[in-house]
């Protein structure tokens, strides 16, 4: 590739920024300490969308009414004070094994009613993610983990709404519950099920909920359920899909940007440092009963602004079929009790260098994703369908991450060379 | 070598005739033209802050570089917004092949990927992006040859 080539290539996919010098603002800036908030990047922000010089897809992007604009969060505390659920809320993190950070502010977004009592939709903030709770919540206390959404994707993933968590036609008898994140901009929800009109959900302080029992069905009935959000606004409606794990589309590998393959293959990946039995983390017993011989454990953080937490654990069990050294992973969400969530695998797996674990929503516009990756791995990119890269972060050998689900990506490992490791779609 | 110090009424004559320069580099880093453009402004208050820390070893200019690059870096650290080298097209969409080129340009080791951006969005030369990322030159040299062979090289097999 020549210079000239790639120079023009690069040119046109990252045009000129223009834009009016802002040295008054510089200077403010240089009589603070430290760096500046938010709230004046979006004034300095506004101005340039006020003067019309940032380019057209961003401006169009802050205009439409997608989720990069949620004014009840803004400041600690979003929604309405709920001193009671504070309490609460404080004596559940205080109990479990992870924590959200002391102080954290619980706010009241809506309240609702769903079978017969009365629920609230919480919200707060941890680091750089928006979480929801339902309380009392609709799924067993033991497995109700805080559903969150980072703020780093809200606002690509370019629809005024996005759903953090619910339920589709389960229970008995069975129901839907949605509820979620809306724009400034949404005034009204209207939820479609196979274009006919399921309900229409409660909208405040930038949330939303529906809750409603399911709707007779005729015996012919295909058991998929294609539901659509018709979200209206002052300027029009938009209908936005809800990306049900079953019916999420994604392109083929070779559709995607970035890598197709990989370029270099691991002779004997692993975790050195845990097989080493280095002191990374914090010290963690392993209580549950597989592996039957645990060598060793921690638990770890493996995305620093989250308080999701991970546990890790080296062993072997001669009860398994495949013999051998295995890693196993257990989730800690605050709030919980004890882990909702186990996994294993063969040290061998992780020759591939990575070992994924993926909690999906059944519905949902984020899916968690957690894992452990060889000591090889000095890098993951995620690779959306319209460009976006999204880096993820790997820490002592372990990742958590979210990805948007109503855009096809993939996942390309790298070492330190960057050469690819892995790279596979995900779904 | 004593400390310097630095101008501030150089430092804004740099300021306002490269800002375009500094605001399209750390929106590349960032990934983001709002936050490219605060990263700039913060890092500009910071040279204000620490002009007299400047010692004059290099070009005030490369200094300026170094911080609006480091502050860029630390936006990425702690907002999580990782280093998405392409931002928008002109028409705010982007075609299959800028999406791989952008996966391209995003997939580089650090080095390689802001040389890059120094050399094609801010035209430097290989002099000045070296003082602006604290390496020799023949280490642009280097990286910029290895950017340009990783790039052809992963489009290629994206065509194939």
């Amino acid at each position: 590739m020549t210079d000239t080539a790639l120079q023009t290539a690069l040119a046109r996919l990252a045009p000129g920024v223009d834009g009016a010098p802002a040295w008054d603002d510089v200077v403010r800036r240089a009589g603070r300490n430290p760096r500046v908030g938010w709230k004046l990047a979006a004034v300095v922000a506004a101005a340039l969308l006020g003067s019309g010089i940032v380019a057209g897809a961003l401006a169009e992007g802050v205009l439409n009414g997608s989720l990069d604009r949620l004014s009840s969060w803004v400041g600690g505390q979003p929604g309405e004070p709920a001193p009671e659920q504070q309490a609460a809320f404080d004596e559940e993190n205080a109990a479990s094994f992870a924590h959200f950070p002391s102080g954290t502010r619980v706010g009241r977004l809506l309240s609702f009613e769903f079978a017969g009592r009365s629920h609230d939709l919480l919200g707060f903030r941890d680091h750089a993610n928006l979480c929801v709770r339902v309380v009392p919540p609709l799924v067993p206390a033991t497995t109700a983990a805080p559903e969150c959404a980072p703020q780093s994707l809200l606002a690509r993933v370019g629809e005024p709404v996005a759903i953090v968590g619910g339920r589709v036609r389960q229970g008995v008898p069975a129901a839907t519950v949605l509820y979620g994140l809306a724009a400034d901009s949404v005034e009204r929800i209207d939820v479609l099920e196979q274009g006919a009109l399921l309900g229409t959900a409660t909208v405040a302080n930038n949330a939303f909920v529906l809750a409603t029992p399911d709707r007779p069905r005729g015996e012919d009935e295909p058991p998929d359920t294609n539901i659509v959000l018709r979200v209206h606004s002052p300027n029009g409606s938009v209908e936005v899909p809800a990306p049900a794990f079953w019916s999420r589309h994604h392109l083929e590998l070779e559709e995607l940007p970035g890598p197709v393959r990989a370029d270099r293959t691991l002779q004997s990946g692993s975790v050195g440092w845990l097989e080493h039995r280095e002191p990374r983390g914090q010290p963690f017993t392993w209580p549950y009963d597989a592996p039957d011989r645990v060598l060793y454990s921690r638990v770890l953080t493996p995305d620093p602004t989250s308080s999701f937490r991970l546990a890790l654990a080296y062993g072997e069990d001669p009860d398994w079929k495949e013999h051998g050294r295995w890693y196993c992973v257990a989730w800690f969400w605050p709030l919980l009790p004890d882990s909702p969530s186990r996994g294993c695998g063969r040290v061998d797996i992780v020759n591939t260098g990575l070992m994924l674990e993926g909690t999906s929503p059944v519905v949902g516009t984020f899916t968690h994703y957690v894992g452990v990756a060889a000591d090889e791995v000095a890098r993951i990119v995620i690779f959306y369908e319209d460009g976006y890269v999204q880096p993820v972060s790997v820490n002592d050998n372990v990742f958590s991450f979210y990805v948007a689900t109503n855009k096809s990506s993939k996942l390309a490992a790298y070492d330190d060379e960057g050469h690819v490791l892995r790279v596979f779609s995900l779904r | 070598m004593g400390v310097k110090g630095a101008d501030p009424a150089e430092i804004e004559a740099i300021y306002r005739a490269r800002l375009a320069d500094f605001r399209r580099v750390a929106a590349a880093i960032v990934g983001d033209v709002e936050r490219g453009s605060d990263v700039v402004q913060e890092a500009f208050g910071k040279a204000l802050r620490r002009r007299k820390t400047y010692r004059g070893a290099s070009a005030l200019e490369a200094w300026l570089w170094r911080l609006v690059i480091n502050q860029a870096k630390d936006e990425l650290r702690t907002a999580r917004r990782g280093p998405v080298p392409v931002l928008l097209s002109a028409n705010g969409s982007t075609t299959h092949e800028d999406a791989r080129l952008a996966a391209a340009v995003a997939a580089l080791p650090e080095r390689q990927r802001l040389a890059v951006f120094l050399r094609y969005y801010a035209d430097l030369d290989y002099a000045a992006i070296a003082d602006a990322l604290g390496v020799k030159g023949g280490t642009v040299a280097a990286a910029l040859s290895a950017a340009r062979e990783n790039l052809r090289r992963t489009l290629e097999e994206a065509v194939r």
